[in-house]
């Protein structure tokens, strides 16, 4: 029963060139059909199993970069797929969809080695949101450019363009802005980035935090990228990519 | 209502109650032998002074006499604590020596006999020894009487000396019978207590270890009834379990659906109608959820709740992914003041709680407003604060949009008027209370609630 769907419209620039694949497993039609458009529309190559057995199949014969995985599955449930897949090696990101109530349940499925997971009923925007970040983690690993709206960060460089012109960064305003973009449509904390970013420059405190952010925000306003405070918490980059649609 | 019966009471009586029956039953034999023990002991001092008596006893041509010489009726009077009678009675029935009338004993006539008996004697009781001796005229007989003071007492040694050990070993069998089922009964309490200790939640097997064999079945009965209403209980979990999936697969399908049909319509109108339904779908979405909440929530519900360390401030730490992006498209200004404060609960439905806090202070803040989410905790408790810039609640209403589906009079925005209903039942299922108050600034509202601090 499984069914390719991997005719690509449109792709977003970001994906650096290469169409990216994603595995939708998910035993409702309604809901199967609903999601593989909206990934269709966002540009990826989308394949749809509505088992676990042929989700298994899917992912054994073929490279995805991220699979949607619904954890109430008939037969093989969508837990014993997660485990199978990470003891297969399957490298891209695994998004969990679950309709259960149970903090057991979401514990679990992050135990065994989910990415993230999202609750039913989702709005779509959320579940694109989710999409879109665990894809550009999974892309980071091997392509060293990303976009974001006119904004292009070289990872490997370190370099960081509005419209093919450098802007000038520090490297610490550098990395600051590199940790924003990756979390892009998420909140982050002060106290995250410190942990994600002191491993390297011990001088970072939430009020050095505070001045790199503002720094970087007059040197983004022509990207038209805002990066919002979240007051008492921390910041979120509105992803420029998302409604792109 | 019948008085519960002890177990402890009953076996004491029935232990204690025959074991002083059996001791006042023993004893009858006893008082019996006692007083033949007594009687026996003087009776043959009192024969002595008859027989001498009647060696007296001269007898004439017509007459019987008797003369005792005044040292011998000295030696019967010797006697220090009873007082002595004798009388000597002649073939005519006539006194011819004495001092008192004595009731006659049964004895026959023409031969010699003797006889012991006890009768009384100026209303006193006596013991006397008789003995008829035959004559030519007829029966001479030489009676002496002896007061029973004396036997008495030693009836009494004696008993006293016999019921004394036997009253020892009543009460010393009683005491040991209390501590003995005390002891036995042991098990039953340890049984009593693991069982009080348990979570409402622990349904597993009670261990019964240690307990006697005469428990064990008791034990076994309780564990298969733990054991039914678990399987009792998982069925039920898993019918929430299931009617949220199937509830929420078709709702994820159908706001999937609606949404894409909007961006389709964005290109060509009809959005005021694609706007409703979505609106729709939404509010299924979200009562469903709610519905499923407060089916795990409410009192009546006997799925157990967890009660485990919470962190209140990591709690709406995980929930700010979900809430900034909404209250961005809202814009509102939603902010965290956040210190540590730990309590138990269950995170799932404390989650919940925040939730729909949440949802409402969004849904009635208007654009531009500010919503702040604060955790604290102070003098024992820990506090969940959130506190808005909207229209508020009226003093009045307080009390009111606690009920399920009251909706404040004159409100247009969206909601159920299910929220605070839950947030009610998962406060009141943590112990937890729930005010709304007025915010220092004087407008807005301010809910407040209070768990104990956990440490």
């Amino acid at each position: 029963m499984r069914q390719v769907v991997g005719v690509v419209i449109s792709t977003p620039d970001f994906s650096g060139g290469k169409i990216m694949r994603v595995l939708l497993v998910e035993d409702d039609k309604a809901l199967a059909d609903g999601l593989s458009r909206t990934l269709r529309g966002s540009g990826y190559a989308v394949d749809h199993a509505s088992n676990g057995e042929l989700a298994l199949k899917a992912a054994g014969e073929e490279n995805f970069d991220l699979i949607v995985l619904d954890i109430g599955l008939p037969g093989i449930s969508g837990f014993e797929v997660l485990e199978q897949l990470r003891k297969n090696r399957h490298l891209g990101s695994i998004l969990m969809l679950t309709a259960r109530d149970s903090e057991a349940d979401r514990v679990k499925g992050l135990d065994l080695g989910a990415d993230d997971y999202i609750s039913k009923p989702f709005s779509l925007p959320e579940f694109e949101a989710r999409v879109r970040a665990l894809i550009r983690r999974s892309q980071a690993v091997h392509t060293p450019v990303l976009s974001f709206g006119r904004l292009k960060l070289h990872t490997v460089a370190k370099r960081a363009q509005i419209d093919e012109e450098d802007i000038d960064l520090t490297p610490r305003e550098w990395s600051v802005l590199e940790y924003l973009l990756m979390h892009a449509g998420q909140v982050i904390s002060k106290d995250q980035m410190l942990q994600a970013l002191c491993s390297w420059d011990s001088s970072l405190t939430h009020n050095t935090i505070e001045v790199y952010v503002s720094r970087i925000r007059s040197k983004l306003e022509k990207a038209e990228i805002s990066i919002r405070t979240v007051r008492g918490f921390g910041y979120m980059v509105e992803d420029p990519d998302a409604g792109a649609q | 209502m019948q008085a519960p019966s002890s177990l402890k009471k009953l076996l004491t009586l029935w232990l204690v109650g025959p074991l002083l029956a059996l001791i006042v039953v023993s004893a009858v034999p006893g008082y019996f032998l006692a007083v033949r023990a007594a009687n026996d002991a003087y009776d043959n001092g009192l024969l002595d002074p008859a027989i001498a008596i009647a060696n007296y006893v001269r007898e004439n041509e017509d007459d019987v006499q008797v003369t005792v010489p005044p040292a011998a009726i000295e030696a019967l009077r010797i006697d220090t604590i009873d007082r002595i009678f004798f009388r000597v009675t002649g073939p005519a029935n006539d006194m011819i020596a004495g001092n008192a009338f004595i009731p006659l004993p049964d004895l026959p006539m023409d031969t010699t006999a003797q006889s012991l008996y006890s009768t009384v004697l100026e209303g006193q009781a006596v013991r006397v020894a008789a003995i008829s001796i035959p004559r030519r005229n007829g029966n001479v007989l030489v009676q002496v009487a002896e007061t029973t003071l004396k036997r008495e007492r030693l009836l009494q040694d004696i008993l006293v000396g016999a019921l004394t050990p036997a009253i020892l070993v009543a009460v010393t069998a009683a005491i040991l019978f209390w501590f003995g089922i005390r002891r036995s009964l042991l098990p039953l309490a340890h049984l009593r207590d693991e069982i009080e200790r348990r979570s409402p939640s622990d349904l597993g097997a009670v261990s019964g270890s240690g307990a006697p064999l005469e428990v064990r079945p008791l034990v076994f009965a309780i564990n298969q009834l733990l054991a039914r209403l678990e399987q009792a209980l998982e069925a039920q979990q898993r019918f929430i379990a299931n009617a949220a999936h199937q509830l929420r697969t078709p709702l994820a399908g159908l706001r999937t659906h609606v949404e894409l049909m909007r961006r389709e319509a964005g290109k060509n109108g009809a959005s005021t109608l694609i706007d409703m339904i979505s609106g729709e779908t939404e509010r299924a979405s979200h009562l469903a959820n709610q519905l499923l909440t407060l089916a795990r929530a409410e009192p009546g519900s006997s799925l157990p709740i967890a009660r485990v360390p919470v962190n209140l401030r990591e709690l709406v730490f995980q929930s700010v992914q979900a809430w900034v992006p909404r209250s961005l498209v809202r814009d509102i200004d939603l902010g965290f003041d956040l210190a540590d404060a730990h309590t138990l609960g269950d995170p799932q439905l404390l989650r919940e709680l925040l939730a729909n806090l949440l949802d409402n202070a969004l849904i009635h803040t208007p654009r531009g407003g500010r919503v702040t989410v604060r955790t604290r905790r102070e003098q024992g408790f820990a506090f969940l604060e959130i506190e808005d810039d909207g229209p508020g609640i009226p003093e009045s209403e307080r009390q009111r949009v606690f009920e399920r589906f009251y909706r404040l009079p004159g409100t247009t925005t969206e909601g159920g008027g299910l929220g605070l209903a839950i947030v009610h039942e998962i406060a009141d299922r943590h112990q937890a209370s729930v005010k709304l108050l007025t915010p220092p600034s004087g407008h807005g509202l301010l809910v407040r609630v209070s768990f104990s601090e956990y440490e």
